[in-house]
């Protein structure tokens, strides 16, 4: 059975500002590769928090069929988003502990719908700490980006 | 003007095309281009093939005006899904003002490279203000026919951003990545959102 690892990542230069999301989805049986994929995208006006976020839910929404997969994401905020935060959030009807409106909630709306079609495991990684596949998904976030950097 | 050998190509293997591409559902890309729109907003789905978007638009409650270039497609748009399309090609695009959408999901493509911003500036003429631009395209360089006889016109993203720019639209989003098409080949692609 193969399992797949979805490296994500995003990038935003300002915050608001021009921002990309990267992604690189390997399925492995044991330490076998068999299928190597890569994703980017990015948008004009955004956050980094925003593409971190949609760097994961392409990745998800890319796997046609229900699979094993590990997201591997440098993002704090969207692995503790996803794997404690969102029980309070979905408790209190899409509010935070402070009663106010969850930022970025039709993101976190689409990723939950997303993760639901498949078995995930969500890890954290450090960033910009020699992972291979971080330093990979956090160029392809770059070229992502690209199209939207501002002209001079 | 239209290639005859592309078109040709669509006459001739439309159901195949059909079957290839049959989800029923919106995938994530349709899904945010309808959320995007008003309720009951007019959209022109430009190059719609067997019309498979289109069907999903009009149930999702939008007015489609359907058009593509091959008969065989238009003809199909009617059969499998009741969608009154019309055979047009680029060249017929002349309103202004009219639509709150335009769609043109791997249609573009399929122009010569020099009248692709002629046919953006078009586009961008007949969206209302604020209107939204879903493109569809592969990327890369150069122009090549594939094995099955269509041109493909090849442009990279940031030409792409560039003569999104230049003609008047403002994008807001891409996504890119690989797929299988008709011909088999995995391709590289890219969907661009832009607004008027």
């Amino acid at each position: 059975m193969a399992q797949i690892y979805a490296y994500t990542d995003g990038a935003c230069s300002g915050n608001p500002g021009p921002g990309g999301w990267g992604a690189i989805l390997i399925a492995k049986d044991g330490d076998t590769v068999l299928k190597e994929r890569e994703l980017k995208g990015g948008e004009a006006q955004t956050t980094n928090n925003r593409m971190e976020l949609l760097a994961a839910i392409h990745s998800l929404e890319a796997l046609e069929r229900p699979a094993v997969v590990t997201v591997v994401t440098d993002s704090a905020y969207v692995k503790g988003g996803i794997t404690e935060w969102i029980h309070g959030w979905k408790r209190r009807g899409w509010k935070t502990a402070a009663k106010k409106p969850v930022k970025n909630v039709e993101l976190w709306q689409r990723l939950d719908e997303a993760a639901a079609r498949h078995s995930v495991t969500w890890e954290w990684v450090k960033g910009h700490a020699g992972h291979p596949e971080n330093e990979r998904a956090d160029e392809l976030a770059r070229a992502g980006m690209e199209p939207f950097k501002q002209r001079s | 003007m239209s290639d005859p050998e592309t078109i040709a190509t669509y006459d001739a293997r439309a159901t195949a095309y059909a079957e290839h591409f049959s989800n029923t559902a919106p995938d994530a890309d349709l899904q945010a281009f309808i959320d995007a729109l008003p309720d009951g907003g007019h959209v022109l789905d430009l190059g719609c093939g067997p019309a498979h978007s289109a069907a999903m638009m009009q149930r999702a409650g939008l007015r489609v005006t359907a058009w593509d270039a091959s008969a065989e497609m238009v003809a199909l748009a009617r059969r499998l899904h009741g969608i009154e399309a019309e055979q047009r090609t680029f060249d017929a695009l002349e309103c202004q003002q009219t639509f709150d959408g335009v769609w043109a999901n791997f249609s573009l493509l399929h122009a010569p490279r020099q009248d692709f911003r002629r046919h953006l500036k078009a586009i961008h003429a007949a969206l209302k203000d604020g209107g939204l631009l879903h493109l569809g395209l592969k990327t890369g360089t150069g122009t090549k026919r594939d094995t099955l006889g269509r041109l493909y016109t090849f442009f990279t993203p940031t030409e792409l951003t560039d003569h999104l720019h230049s003609t008047g639209f403002t994008p807001i989003a891409s996504r890119q990545g690989r797929e299988v098409g008709l011909a088999g080949t995995e391709d590289p692609f890219i969907i661009l959102r832009a607004t008027r």
